[in-house]
């Protein structure tokens, strides 16, 4: 598909990589993101292991719309990325919000519900 | 007319406290008297009416369900005028306000002044309701509340325990018979339909309609889901035995008597208005009301006069014995009771009633007079320790001596009469039923007993030696003395009757030394002075005149005649002629009754004032029956083992139960709860990490579970 208005050629997708090196990768990104969500103790980097969470499965998301020659797989990844991006608004202000008032971005000093 | 009392009641119990003593009082009398008034009046222009004919007042409907011709329960509030009402509402309002007004002066230092007269009101109320209600239901209306105000009175010092427990006894022994009576009610309305005494379809007007009365009133009851197989008892003998259950416990019959010499840890005056006038005489009243029932069923009446006979004679021997004076009074009163009961169950139903009458006389004369002497001996109620009383207490002497030729039966008084009636019926009615010669030996035995008690409280109090101490004039003494007294007693209320002498003794400047008997204020005394009076002329008023009186078996007495539109029987309507005993019997029955009673008399002239034989040496050489007798048969003792202990073993495992099981189930389920919530919260580590590898844990879960399900 060659839109012809575009002032660059896109760059060539290598139509040799198989789909299961994209399931592969975005398997590895997903595993990374997990045991950053797991075991990093700062806020910060729990969120933004999240976001590597998304992004993965998002690319596994395109792999297959590729691989079957539909959209519907990209439509869905505007929606992740759309939410998100409001999570990281409101997840952001809760974090600030957090460090004011504890003086700490540390997820295990946070834990007054503890029941 | 029940309104009044009514009113002054609710006036005291919400201003009494504000209006002070003397205006609460005397609030109360006027409502009590204004009642009195307006029955007199009512009474008159009933009685120069046709008297025929009941005269009804109907209120408004209580309880209608279903409506217009398939009316399924009716039954109204609404009163009813008729001649047994008259008498009764007479007698109640009459005895009622002359015990107000004596209230006035017994509790005038009381310090639940208005209380006490809140109750007093509320309880001529209730009997107000009792005797002029129209329906049976509305009956048992005030029939309960009677016996709450019973409860509130007799439980008046509630301070002390024994009044408390007094109180308490009167209830629960009323409950018993009133649960009688409240099935005797269902009764009534499944096989009549109606709780109006009288109407065309009142209980009366169905019995006199032939038709409805095969179906009713001499139907059948089924009873074989109970007893077995082909148990069948007639519907009026049920009902009238059930009633005759109510009529047991309000009357103290004897079952369920024991509550009656209990309820003297009252006030006095409250004996008197119990004991005299009104709640007693409930159950005669019902009785008298439902003749029509119990003629249906001749057995019931004997059962009527069976019981009655025995508690007369019962309650008597128990008072031969008795040393509180009160006490002597309040088994007087079972006994006096058990006559009309005897009376009742011949068939002579305006005989019970006219005894009824004249005893409310010459019982609230009496005990009045004793109030009055415990009054003057400082709350002394021991015979034993009285004596003499004649010389320091003339007026309240004298007046006590009539009523008790009154109760004796001598002649030109008021006992006499009526008591000598009761008996007469019962030897009449012994001549067709032989079984009735036991209960004339009963009622003739119970003369000579009654004679010989009545005697020994008279002789012991009034006559002979005081032999109370007598203590010294000072007036610093007197108040230590007061003192003393008061512990000495036990009593606990806040009255010292001492006050009312002090205050008496300067009024009358007889010069009279507190501690020494004195006679009783002025106010007292013409109550005893009107009661006695009553008690003198009572018997006669219902003859119609003398001529007639001594063979008064031929002709219905003027109070039959008055009675008989209320009385007048259904059943035995010309069934059988009954046969009346000539003049010759009948004196020779009165001289025995007479006879007996002055033999009475006598022995307790010989006893307690010649002193030949010692009443001591002959408690000694009976032993064992004085023992019975002083200690009331152990009927008391009795009910405590048969009844209230295992009863109190009942409550004690219910109590068990309830708190091992009932709220052992209730607890058991809040304390699984608070385990398990102990156990979970544990996973409420509060480290979100943690969290976050249980959601990962959990995703690995689901996916494994997808992966290697079979």
């Amino acid at each position: 598909m060659q839109l012809p208005f575009l002032p660059f050629p896109l760059p060539a997708i290598p139509p040799n990589v198989p789909t299961e090196a994209y399931l592969i990768l975005g398997g590895i990104l997903f595993a990374l993101g997990c045991m950053g969500v797991m075991m990093r103790k700062s806020v910060i980097t729990i969120f933004m292991s999240i976001e590597l969470m998304l992004n993965a499965v998002n690319l596994i998301f395109v792999a297959f719309s590729r691989q079957l020659g539909q959209l519907d797989g990209q439509i869905f990844v505007f929606f992740v990325m759309a939410v998100a991006a409001a999570e990281v608004a409101v997840g952001l202000a809760i974090i600030i919000d957090i460090f004011r008032s504890r003086r700490t971005a540390d997820i295990d000093d946070v834990s007054w519900l503890k029941g | 007319m029940p309104a009044l009392p009514l009113a002054g009641a609710v006036t005291n119990a919400f201003a009494g406290r504000r209006l002070g003593k003397p205006l609460s009082g005397l609030l109360a009398c006027l409502a009590v008297f204004g009642a009195f008034c307006i029955a007199v009046l009512a009474v008159s222009t009933y009685v120069s009416g046709d008297t025929s004919r009941p005269h009804q007042l109907h209120l408004f409907p209580w309880i209608a369900w279903g409506a217009g011709r398939s009316q399924v329960l009716m039954a109204e509030v609404g009163f009813m005028l008729d001649p047994l009402a008259s008498v009764m509402v007479l007698v109640v309002t009459g005895i009622g306000s002359l015990i107000h007004l004596y209230s006035l002066g017994y509790m005038s230092h009381d310090a639940s002044y208005s209380r006490f007269f809140t109750y007093l009101n509320l309880f001529t109320f209730s009997m107000l309701v009792l005797v002029l209600a129209n329906n049976f239901l509305f009956m048992f209306v005030g029939w309960e509340l009677v016996g709450l105000c019973s409860y509130l009175l007799i439980g008046f010092w509630f301070t002390r325990p024994s009044a408390a427990s007094a109180g308490k006894k009167a209830f629960i022994v009323n409950r018993i018979g009133d649960w009688g009576f409240l099935i005797g009610l269902f009764l009534i309305w499944t096989s009549f339909g109606t709780f109006q005494y009288f109407g065309d379809h009142g209980v009366a007007g169905v019995l006199d309609d032939p038709g409805k009365v095969l179906i009713a009133g001499r139907g059948g009851l089924d009873l074989s889901w109970f007893f077995g197989d082909g148990v069948v008892v007639p519907v009026a003998l049920a009902i009238s035995l059930l009633l005759f259950v109510g009529a047991t416990g309000k009357s103290a019959q004897v079952p369920l008597y024991v509550w009656l010499p209990d309820a003297m840890e009252g006030p006095t005056p409250v004996s008197a208005l119990i004991h005299a006038a009104t709640m007693v005489t409930a159950g005669v009243y019902m009785v008298a009301r439902a003749h029509s029932l119990y003629e249906l069923a001749p057995a019931a009446l004997t059962v009527v006069a069976t019981v009655g006979a025995i508690t007369a004679i019962f309650a008597a021997s128990i008072a031969l014995v008795q040393n509180d004076i009160k006490r002597v009074l309040a088994y007087s009163t079972v006994s006096q009771l058990g006559y009309m009961f005897l009376g009742l169950g011949t068939g002579a139903f305006a005989t019970g009633i006219f005894h009824l009458m004249t005893h409310a006389f010459f019982k609230a004369l009496l005990f009045l007079g004793a109030g009055s002497v415990i009054h003057g001996l400082s709350d002394e109620q021991d015979l034993r320790r009285m004596g003499g009383l004649l010389k320091y207490m003339k007026v309240t002497a004298i007046t006590f001596l009539v009523g008790w030729v009154a109760i004796i039966g001598i002649p030109p008084f008021a006992g006499f009469f009526s008591k000598d009636l009761i008996l007469a019926k019962t030897f009449e009615r012994a001549q067709e039923d032989p079984f009735y010669y036991l209960h004339y030996a009963l009622g003739l035995i119970t003369v000579g007993l009654t004679a010989f008690y009545m005697s020994r409280l008279v002789f012991l109090a009034f006559f002979g030696r005081y032999r109370g101490e007598v203590v010294s004039h000072t007036p610093a003494t007197v108040a230590v003395a007061a003192q003393h007294d008061h512990v000495q007693e036990g009593t606990v209320h806040t009255a010292p009757a001492h006050d009312v002498h002090a205050v008496s003794d300067t009024h009358a400047g007889q010069g009279v030394h507190p501690g020494v008997p004195h006679e009783s204020p002025a106010t007292m005394l013409i109550r005893l002075i009107a009661l006695a009076a009553l008690s003198v002329v009572g018997g006669v008023i219902p003859l119609s005149g003398i001529p007639e009186f001594l063979p008064f078996g031929h002709t219905p007495t003027g109070f039959e005649q008055f009675l008989a539109p209320s009385l007048e029987s259904h059943a035995a309507k010309g069934d059988h002629a009954v046969q009346h005993l000539d003049a010759t019997t009948e004196l020779i029955l009165t001289a025995l009754s007479v006879g007996t009673a002055s033999f009475g008399v006598l022995i307790a002239a010989a006893m307690y004032l010649a002193g030949r034989p010692r009443p001591a040496d002959l408690a000694g050489a009976f032993t064992s029956p004085y023992r019975w007798l002083s200690n009331k048969w152990y009927v008391d003792e009795l009910y405590q083992a048969t009844i209230a202990h295992p009863g109190a073993r009942l409550a004690s495992f219910l109590s068990a139960f309830d708190l091992g099981v009932i709220d052992g189930a209730v607890n058991g389920v809040a304390r699984l709860a608070r385990g398990t919530g102990g156990l979970l919260r544990r996973l409420q580590s509060g480290y979100v990490r943690g969290y976050a590898v249980s959601f990962v844990a959990g995703a690995f879960a689901v996916l494994a579970y997808w992966a290697f399900r079979p």
